[in-house]
């Protein structure tokens, strides 16, 4: 029931991004956004538009419904994060992506996810930890924490829309120097030299996420040593509303927890782990 | 007709705020690419007028982004001001003992206990030229690099204020004994320029900034100096420098640039 609340409240979300998505418009009309920016906030306000029936249904649902001060949370950094969207179409600027995701990663149902997936990794990696991978991660919070508990090596793997933006590559070379931490940021196509000798791989954001469920965890297959674990956070699409709103940062691939273990098991997982937080999930899991 | 390729420049026109003369840059890939490297996008263009200087600041697109008049220098085509700081000034430092730095772009010499015989290390980038003076021996490689790095961030740098390059020495006195101190070229750059920019705040940015303090600023930065600017709505970078301890001048201008990476605050030069 409880899940069925913050399922519901994401399509309270919609009217904020539609309207992020007509100033997208608003700003093509005057020459200052491209055609393809202009495409993708149309391709939106249509999908929105059609789920108005929905939409509606939701908010009826959660008449008289008190949402989770968690849900309320998540929800205004959300918001900030269309802002951020917004002028990352128009002026192809990501440092307000990256601080969204800063601040995405200090709302309570982010943190209690990061706090599960700390708890296991202290239970399974439990010997030396040389390696730890995130991949994708304008700000890898989660794998920091992790490798300055073990003074591990800390390697963020980026596809090359991520590595190729300045900005982000910075504030992820930061991470790794500010808390003083052997490691580097690199192209995930560079990645053969770590290879079976990698103790963690993570991946828990919505630029990871874009890079789909599948291939992900072929990454993380390959990248990770036998008995290696995997830990992420994914996104419970298991209503549209949630669904909808990723699509604005052009995630299309969904998975709800249950596929993903059917996933991991056909890629050579095993120990499947996932406990949900609101509309998120912490999910870990070790290589075979 | 052949294929040559066409070479396209662009050429900006301003007119000084202080005696109106026109002002003409050519944005060669020199300017843009000092642009690139700035950590605010910005290289300096300076134009002597005279009794004052101009400095037209270009971005890394090649759109002029204002232009700064500098009263104090220059008095003549060839005279420099020459600023000459009291020992007071060098108090407090175990490392250097004087130090020399002449700035021929600005017309512009600061000078501090230099005496005639010691350990010199002379520095030259361009238009910079540092010579320093220590009061024991280091690892030469370490001196250099460090120097290097100065001088460097020095030559693209246009403030007036001597503080902002007494400063930087500053810093550079403390890390000399710390050669894995984890330094960066681009808080040197602000620290040389403190007096010429100001900080703005950004909502709702500031806002959700101080709602959710983000781990890394919070753990890795002094955390009243952070909820501080966040609070303030513009503010001089000199002014939120001011303390006395090198490393703390030296971690706020970090910080400063941590938040200006986010877009938590703006960083402007003072017109």
């Amino acid at each position: 029931m409880a899940e069925q609340v913050y399922l519901d409240s994401t399509f309270l979300l919609f009217p904020e991004l539609k309207r992020a998505m007509e100033a997208v418009l608003e700003e093509h009309e005057k020459g200052l956004a491209s055609d393809e920016a202009a495409e993708h906030a149309r391709n939106i306000i249509t999908r929105l538009e059609n789920l108005q029936v929905e939409m509606v249904a939701a908010s009826r649902r959660l008449n008289g419904v008190a949402v989770p001060i968690e849900m309320r949370e998540l929800s205004e950094v959300v918001r900030y994060g269309f802002t951020a969207l917004k002028r990352m179409l128009v002026t192809g600027d990501s440092k307000y992506h990256v601080f969204f995701s800063e601040i995405l990663y200090e709302t309570r149902l982010y943190r209690s996810a990061f706090t599960n997936i700390l708890t296991r990794a202290a239970e399974l990696l439990n010997g030396e930890v040389k390696r730890i991978i995130e991949i994708n991660d304008p700000a890898p919070l989660l794998s920091v924490r992790a490798a300055f508990r073990h003074r591990a090596e800390l390697v963020v793997l980026d596809t090359p829309d991520v590595y190729d933006d300045p900005a982000v590559q910075g504030i992820q070379s930061d991470y790794i120097k500010k808390y003083l931490l052997p490691g580097k940021v690199a192209p995930i196509d560079e990645s053969q030299s770590y290879e079976g000798d990698t103790d963690l791989v993570a991946f828990t954001f919505i630029d990871a996420w874009r890079v789909g469920f599948s291939r992900l965890l072929d990454h993380a297959r390959r990248l990770l040593r036998p008995g290696g674990m995997l830990a992420a956070v994914v996104p419970l699409n298991s209503r549209e509303g949630l669904r909808t709103i990723l699509r604005a940062w052009r995630v299309t691939d969904t998975i709800d927890p249950e596929r993903l273990r059917g996933l991991m098991e056909e890629k050579g997982f095993t120990d499947f782990r996932a406990r949900s937080y609101g509309v998120l999930a912490a999910v870990t899991a070790t290589a075979k | 007709m052949s294929s040559q390729r066409l070479a396209l420049r662009r050429v900006i026109k301003t007119r000084c705020p202080r005696c109106g003369r026109d002002i003409v840059v050519n944005v060669g890939p020199d300017i843009l690419e000092e642009a690139r490297r700035n950590p605010l996008g910005m290289a300096g263009v300076v134009e002597l007028h005279g009794d004052h200087a101009a400095v037209v600041y270009i971005d890394r697109n090649g759109n002029e982004r204002g232009v700064r008049v500098y009263s104090v220098l220059a008095r003549g085509a060839e005279e420099y001001t020459v600023f000459t700081l009291p020992p007071a000034a060098l108090e407090g430092f175990t490392n250097i003992s004087g130090f020399s730095l002449t700035l021929k772009k600005l017309k512009m010499k600061i000078q501090a206990m230099l005496g005639e015989e010691g350990v010199f290390l002379h520095a030259v980038k361009g238009d910079a030229e540092l010579m320093l003076d220590f009061k024991r021996d280091f690892e030469w490689g370490v001196v250099k690099r460090l120097a290097g790095v100065l001088v460097d961030t020095i030559d693209t740098s246009y403030s007036e204020n001597p503080n902002d390059y007494l400063n930087a020495i500053r810093i550079l006195d403390v890390i000399l004994k710390e050669p894995n101190f984890l330094y960066s070229q681009e808080v040197f750059w602000l620290v040389t320029n403190a007096s010429t920019l100001i900080v703005k705040t950004r909502l709702p940015e500031a806002m959700l900034f101080k709602k959710y303090r983000p781990s890394m600023l919070f753990e890795r930065y002094d955390a009243h100096f952070l909820a501080e600017v966040a609070d303030i709505p513009r503010e001089n970078v000199a002014k939120l420098l001011k303390v006395g301890n090198p490393y703390a001048v030296y971690s706020r201008a970090d910080a400063l640039l941590a938040m200006y990476k986010r877009g938590i605050v703006d960083i402007e030069v003072v017109e």
